[in-house]
């Protein structure tokens, strides 16, 4: 499978983008040439120089800081969210299908309510209820998502268990661990990984969302979303301070989901024999 | 012995089987004939025991598989069954040898290396070659794949051995290796066969006895060694015609 | 008499393995003729077919000329009324969420200038030439409310109603029971009759042999014997199609058997 992931280029470029981002995240308090949060008036709006090679925001912040600090907001928040998202999906998911009957419809039902609430409203309600904080973005968003994840993973298995192997495997003896861990899961997980990795793109965009609209971070931090809503008051005089946050939450989605559908073509063809 | 006692299974509007009874002695090799939709196929999993009859009861040995306290694993230990496509009836990420080893593992209590033997031992029964257990299920042609779901079958020493279509769709020479491959087991471990399948000619091939199904009753059952005098019914009659082209 | 379709030194090979998986075929069929192209899995039928259609996969290389009419198709992809298919899997030829009547009227609508009353006559009398008498049901029907056989014959009815010179039928017995092997055969063998010329792709020996009349004997990408049908059950030449004749016709095997025991 490897060796499917290099000869595609989309998947090369995907995975590349992905592995800069994370590693200026993870890098942020190295590479950084500045504090982004350092606020000096008299520097506002300052031009690119070698103290500050993208220039300085509308309060005199290191623009470039707060791009490279922004990623570790983005993928710091998104990422675990995801990671839990996943997990409750799966766990849930493939319990609904596998039990069937009563269980599966009330949980399916219960998914609908969920869905139909848009996750923005939600968003705004809990983050109503719980006050500010990164945390509580985190469980807005998996509170609006878990059940699109768990829709999903119920429909895969739903599919793989009305594939002859699964008869086989129980006229074989296989009981419900067995049945889960070594049939359905292990034939699901291809399929769930490429619906993650475009996932992530869309929390990613979401946490930015939320930060945009000023929902769960407090002020001043230096996350993409935050700094696009603070360009709006500069748009026409300062258009890069929203050109900057712009691209690069264009370009980690796009890194995600070049990934992520690269993925798709490599596990589901086997036309290609 | 196996028995099948007015069993019934009907879907909403659709009678699928319609007070069917019948028994299998030991040892005999019984086929099923009849034509798609007939309901062979909802038979043989009612028979497993994969499916509640709306009524009727299936015997084995004279206790009803769907009472009682025996558990499945017992009754799989019992009865096996084979389904038409070798490939979807395989794990695709399962190796040649964890599928052959899987029944083993959950239904008897071996050890590891006796189980090893025991795979190894089909592998020469079925014919293939040992090099082909560390491949995964979907990189076997068509007739492997069949001969690895044949060992997992008989992995067990089942008394009775359900086939459901299990030889349609291979390519006749193939076809031919398997039923060959087939009757040798039976002699081999004394199993009784069903043999579900549209095609009379393999039913006449490997069966002794023939139940003839239509619309979810069995119409006539005559037993067969060359003679075909003994089917009368009109249907069977139809049937037995489609042989010659 | 120009021959309608033309085989030469025909050979497909796979790129990516450098694998030559036909080799060297050389066939022709002439109009108003039949020819059995017969193999098992792997031989090879399959490919040849699809490059006749011109529907090959990207990964094949293909050497040599298939002409139909004279002129070469090798490199073209065939559309129109010339050449009709008749596919394997009645079941999944049609679209699910179309009426048969509807299907039917717009291949008609695509290829001829006929007004609406005349489609559907025609349409008509060709489901009833296929063999199915209650034409104006069949019409108003849902793919999935016929059975298998039914929508084979609502194929053949369509290559019927398009008068094609050249019919491709693809394993037409194999996703259906064996007691319609023999009916559906019959009907290839009426489209003979009324002049079209017809290919039919088998590894069914005894729907060949209902068939009849020329046929080809295809192992590993090669034609290993060629004849009519009737003289090569009498007496066939090459160990392989021995193995055939022998492995289609159990019954005749279980006496092979048993005097071997």
């Amino acid at each position: 499978m490897f060796y499917r992931i290099r000869k595609k280029p989309q998947a090369i470029c995907g995975l590349l983008i992905i592995i800069i981002v994370l590693a200026i995240a993870i890098a942020a308090p190295v590479i950084a040439p500045n504090n982004p949060e350092a606020i000096n008036i008299a520097r506002k709006y300052a031009e690119p120089d070698s103290n500050y090679p993208l220039g300085t925001d509308q309060l005199g912040r290191c623009e470039l800081s707060r791009l490279i600090y922004g990623a570790r907001y983005s993928l710091g928040i998104a990422l675990p969210t995801l990671f839990c998202l996943a997990l409750i999906g799966l766990i849930i998911g493939t319990f609904s299908a596998y039990k069937g009957g009563v269980i599966d419809r009330i949980l399916t039902i219960l998914c609908d309510v969920f869905i139909s609430f848009p996750a923005l409203v939600a968003a705004i309600a809990i983050i109503g209820l719980m006050g500010n904080g990164l945390e509580n973005i985190a469980i807005a968003i998996v509170i609006s998502m878990w059940a699109w994840f768990t829709r999903m993973v119920r429909s895969y298995t739903v599919v793989e268990m009305g594939k002859d192997y699964i008869i086989s495997a129980r006229i074989s003896g296989c009981g419900t661990a067995k049945m889960i861990f070594r049939h359905l899961l292990p034939n699901i997980m291809p399929q769930y990984i490429v619906y993650l990795s475009t996932g992530v793109a869309s929390t990613i965009l979401m946490v930015c969302s939320f930060a945009f609209l000023g929902l769960g971070l407090p002020d001043g931090v230096a996350e993409w979303g935050a700094m696009l809503s603070d360009a709006q008051t500069g748009l026409y005089s300062h258009p890069e301070m929203l050109i900057y946050p712009g691209i690069c939450i264009l370009i980690t989605a796009a890194g995600f989901n070049l990934f992520g559908e690269a993925m798709r073509d490599i596990i589901d063809p086997e036309e290609a024999a | 012995m196996l028995e099948v006692k007015d069993l019934n299974k009907t879907y909403r509007t659709m009678n699928a089987v319609n007070d069917v009874s019948f028994k299998l002695e030991d040892g005999v090799s019984y086929a099923l004939v009849g034509e798609s939709g007939c309901g062979k196929s909802t038979l043989s999993k009612l028979i497993i025991g994969l499916i509640a009859p709306t009524n009727g009861e299936v015997l084995l040995n004279g206790s009803n598989i769907f009472h009682g306290k025996k558990t499945d694993k017992e009754l799989y230990t019992k009865i096996q069954l084979i389904l038409q496509d070798g490939k979807s009836s395989l794990d695709p990420h399962f190796t040649v040898y964890d599928s052959i080893a899987e029944p083993i593992r959950n239904l008897l209590s071996v050890s590891r290396s006796c189980e090893k033997e025991m795979v190894i031992n089909l592998m020469n029964r079925m014919e293939l070659d040992l090099s082909l257990l560390k491949r995964k299920a979907g990189e076997l042609s068509g007739g492997q794949q069949k001969r690895v779901c044949i060992a997992r079958a008989i992995s067990v020493s089942p008394s009775i051995l359900i086939f459901d279509e299990a030889v349609s769709g291979l390519d006749v020479i193939v076809r031919k290796n398997i039923l060959q491959l087939l009757k040798k087991i039976q002699k081999e471990q004394r199993c009784t066969y069903l043999f579900i399948t549209h095609d009379i000619d393999v039913a006449l091939y490997i069966a002794d006895h023939i139940f003839v199904m239509k619309n979810g009753s069995i119409v006539e059952e005559a037993d067969y060694n060359g003679d075909l005098s003994g089917f009368t019914h009109p249907y069977s009659r139809l049937l037995l015609e489609s042989i010659t082209p | 008499m120009r021959k309608l379709l033309e085989i030469k030194d025909f050979s497909i090979e796979l790129k990516k393995e450098n694998k030559t998986i036909v080799k060297n075929l050389n066939f022709d069929l002439d109009t108003g003729s039949s020819l059995i192209l017969l193999g098992e899995s792997g031989s090879g039928k399959t490919l040849t077919c699809k490059s006749i259609l011109g529907v090959l996969n990207a990964g094949f290389v293909k050497t040599g000329k298939i002409l139909f009419q004279g002129g070469d198709l090798s490199n073209r992809k065939l559309y129109g009324k010339e050449i009709a298919m008749i596919a394997q899997n009645p079941m999944t030829a049609f679209d699910p969420s179309s009426r048969i009547g509807r299907h039917m009227d717009e291949t008609l609508r695509i290829h001829m200038k006929l007004n609406r009353s005349e489609r559907y006559t025609k349409c008509v009398m060709a489901l009833n030439q296929a063999g199915l008498s209650n034409a104006d049901t069949v019409m108003r029907s849902y793919p999935y409310m016929l059975s298998g056989g039914m929508l084979q014959r609502v194929m053949i009815a369509i290559a019927l109603m398009m008068d094609s010179q050249l019919i491709i039928a693809d394993e037409p017995t194999t996703a259906l029971d064996v007691q319609h092997r023999n009916s559906t055969i019959d009907s290839f063998i009426r489209l003979r009759k009324d002049g079209a010329a017809i290919l039919l792709v088998t590894h069914d020996f005894m729907a060949a042999i209902r068939f009849g009349g020329t046929i080809l004997i295809m192992k590993d990408g090669e034609i290993i014997e060629r004849g009519l049908v009737t003289n090569i059950i009498d007496k066939p030449q090459h160990p392989y199609t021995k193995e055939l004749i022998l492995a289609s016709r159990l019954s005749d095997s279980e006496r092979e058997d048993h005097k071997h025991a």
